[in-house]
């Protein structure tokens, strides 16, 4: 007896056969599909390979025209390649794992365009639409500017005409000279009035001194009242020429004070230098940072952690481990070949990726990924996300010593705005995310760059002409930022020369329109000033001859009517009034 | 399409009318018990099934007995685990587990699972026994029974819907 049935069997294992040969045939779809699907579950955009082959017996997994779309950009790639080949450990897959032991990525290139949307038709979970954590920094940073510039258009605009002191004491003065004038002149019109009444009193009494002997004491008193006054007139005349002295002084004071005054006016507040430089790099380094922490953040959600939850296995019993556990996905080394933009210029890269798992906490040595230049350009990346511990520590360092930049436009050029010419630029970025903790920096560099400020947004010509001279010098900065806080609410802070340059020309460009504008309200005030000093001077001098030609008239006609009656003890006598009364001034 | 449905049924009565030797069945029946014992899902079963389809051993009675100790093999599955903990921490046959564990489709034997291993210890142990006492039964009981059985109208008919699909009579 045949122990096996062979006529079962066979038809068996042709059937078997037959599904081997269809598997076969069939696997690279498959896994066409099943990358497709991966890719797309995973990166959250459209995954399109263009073909895909497989060879059992070599182990080895060629693609072609792969392209992930950018799930924040639909009608961006993240990457392209034009060619993959994976090197398969076929061992390891008989044990369920798919291991690369080596491969290759070539062709590639980063964010280039796509033709056709990159989004899924089941769109992931909506975008954080709240508020970018730079917003409030750059618009503290933005209205610092705004005030700022609001208050040195101001300061030029201003007329202090009005409040200078200078013009208010000359119009004093004219306002009081003609005042004093007119008292004084009023009583020396009066004095000259009571001259000729006392003349005219003498007259009658000559008529008949013995009769009117009580008349002409009465007139001898009020000679000597009128004689008095009359010596305060001329004292007071005497005065007037200190009193100007005393006016100009006072002008000089003024004139004094009003140039500290303009000066204070004309004082802006002081440069701040951290502000200029969060205002003109703020802005793009705030982007830049939050991008970057996009996509970290991204990748942190797509990179598998030790704390990720096992499923549960079903089966019944307990596996016993007679080896380390291994991951079910692992590459243990990729090449990397392509070509991407840094900043204006394409460059040649290389790199590796190593140890990027499906279970990161199963490895000894954490994921790195590197990617190095070869041409003209020097770029170093490097990567490392360890997982292997129960808090992640992910790192990332970018060197680039010297590469071209485009030129671009810092700022807001509504406000303060810097277009900066193409330039050679110099970039270090080190990065680390420990569990969620941010610390690290971004260093920038550029040189033998041209800033020049947007005529347009400034307004102000004189302004921006003074920018435009105070920038001229700059043709080096450096800026840092530091990077602190957490994924979800992350810190920058700016530290860069560029503000203090900006500030340091910006500074003198400021002090000399300021100064000129001074300068110009003080000449304008002091010829204003002087013209009316010099025809209250003129004014002046007039009236004092009138006053005093005046004066002396009647003190003429006290002096000879004084004389008189000084002689005697105060007493007038017979003889003494006759002849005074035929004095030729009495005649008159 | 009437045998097909009638195929259980017919095998039912081909473990006693059939024509299969008591060897045949006792094999069928003590590799359908370790069918039936192992947890499913790994390269044992698969091989055990080959083995009861692929040789000329009574399917019938090892499709019976797979359904049999499938439910009783669950009561079993403690001191199974039990068994194959002992055996699977053994050190001296630990290098033995790793270079079997190293084989390639290795891991898919799940010959590192404790109560795969404990069954499968269970159902070795178990198999001369089993084996021995089938046979003894169906030695017995077969003429017996066939002759019982074949007095109904109902099992000749299938047994003759049996000889008529295998000469390819759809009955």
């Amino acid at each position: 007896m045949k122990i096996i049935r062979w006529t079962y069997l066979l038809p068996r294992l042709a059937i078997v056969l037959a599904l081997g040969l269809g598997f076969r045939w069939g696997l690279d779809p498959l896994l066409q599909w099943a990358l497709i699907s991966g890719g797309e579950s995973t990166v959250g955009a459209k995954v399109e390979v263009a073909s895909l082959e497989t060879s059992l017996r070599g182990g080895t997994l060629v693609v072609r025209g792969l392209a992930v779309a950018n799930p924040n950009a639909p009608l961006r790639n993240l990457l392209e390649a034009e060619y993959a080949e994976l090197k398969l450990d076929v061992d390891a897959l008989c044990h369920r794992r798919c291991v690369v032991q080596d491969g290759r990525l070539s062709g590639m290139r980063f964010n280039t365009q796509r033709s056709t949307c990159g989004l899924l038709e089941v769109a992931p979970e909506g975008a954080d639409e709240s508020p970018s954590f730079v917003d409030p920094w750059v618009e503290s940073a933005n209205q610092f500017v705004t005030a700022w510039l609001d208050q040195l258009d101001d300061r030029l605009r201003s007329d202090f005409t009005a409040e200078l002191k200078t013009l208010q004491i000359a119009k004093q003065l004219e306002q009081r000279w003609p005042e004093q004038y007119a008292e004084l002149d009023a009583r020396v019109k009066s004095l000259h009035s009571r001259s000729n009444q006392l003349e005219e009193g003498f007259r009658e009494v000559r008529k008949n001194p013995l009769r009117n002997l009580a008349a002409l004491q009465d007139l001898q008193a009020q000679l000597l009242t009128a004689q008095t006054e009359l010596k305060s007139l001329h004292a007071q005349v005497a005065e007037l020429p200190r009193q100007a002295e005393a006016d100009r002084q006072a002008v000089l004071a003024a004139r004094q004070q009003d140039e500290k005054f303009i000066r204070e006016q004309l004082r802006l507040t002081d440069f701040n230098e951290e502000g200029i430089s969060q205002t003109l790099l703020g802005q793009p380094a705030a982007e830049s940072v939050a991008t970057a922490l996009d996509w970290l953040a991204w990748a942190r959600n797509k990179i598998p952690s030790a704390k990720a939850k096992r499923h549960a296995q079903r089966s019944r019993g307990t596996r016993v481990l007679f080896s380390p556990t291994k991951p079910r996905f692992l590459v243990k080394q990729l090449q990397l070949e392509g070509t991407a933009q840094w900043g204006a210029q394409s460059i040649a890269l290389t790199g590796s990726l190593c140890n990027a798992s499906s279970e990161p906490q199963l490895l000894s040595e954490p994921t790195r990924f590197e990617l190095r230049s070869t041409g003209a350009g020097q770029l170093d990346i490097v990567v490392t996300l360890d997982r292997r511990t129960l808090e992640p520590h992910d790192h990332l360092r970018i060197a680039c010593p010297q590469f071209s930049l485009p030129g671009q436009t810092l700022g807001s050029p509504e406000k303060l705005a810097l277009a900066i010419s193409p330039s050679a630029a110099r970039l270090d970025v080190d990065l680390a995310l420990n569990d969620n903790q941010l610390s690290g920096h971004i260093t920038l560099g550029q040189s033998s760059l041209a800033l020049k400020p947007q005529q347009g947004a400034l307004g102000n010509k004189h302004i921006a002409a003074a920018f435009e001279h105070a920038l001229s010098g700059l043709v080096e900065w450096n800026a840092t930022v530091h990077i602190a806080g957490t994924l979800q609410e992350p810190q920058i802070n700016i530290e860069s020369d560029l503000g203090q340059q900006v500030a340091s020309g910006l500074r003198t460009a400021c002090k000399q329109l300021l100064r000129q504008r001074a300068d110009a309200l003080l000449a304008h005030t002091e010829q204003q000033v002087e013209a009316r000093l010099q025809s209250l001077h003129q004014i002046r001098a007039e009236a004092e001859q009138q006053l005093l030609a005046r004066m002396g008239e009647g003190e003429q006609i006290f002096g000879q009517l004084a004389a008189l009656s000084r002689s005697g003890n105060s007493r007038l006598t017979i003889p003494q009034l006759s002849r005074s009364l035929r004095s030729p001034t009495l005649r008159k | 399409m009437t045998a097909l449905f009638m195929r259980p049924v017919r095998h039912l009565a081909q473990v006693f009318v059939a024509s299969d030797s008591p060897p045949q069945v006792a094999a069928g029946f003590t590799v359908g018990m370790m069918i039936g014992l192992l947890p499913k899902g790994n390269l044992v079963v698969l091989m055990l099934t080959v083995l009861l389809c692929g040789l000329r051993i009574n399917k019938p009675a090892g499709l019976m007995a797979a359904g049999l100790f499938s439910l009783v093999g669950l009561l079993f599955d403690g001191l199974a685990h039990q068994l194959g903990a002992l055996v699977l921490v053994w050190d001296a046959a630990r290098p033995f587990y790793v270079w079997l564990n190293d084989l390639p489709l290795g891991p898919w034997l799940a010959l590192n699972n404790t109560v795969v291993v404990g069954q499968l210890l269970i159902g070795l142990y178990l198999a001369y026994p089993i084996y021995w006492f089938v046979q003894q039964f169906v030695v017995i009981a077969q003429p017996r029974l066939t002759k019982w059985l074949m007095r109904y109208r109902i099992v000749r008919w299938l047994r003759g819907a049996e000889l008529g699909s295998h000469w390819g009579v759809d009955a």
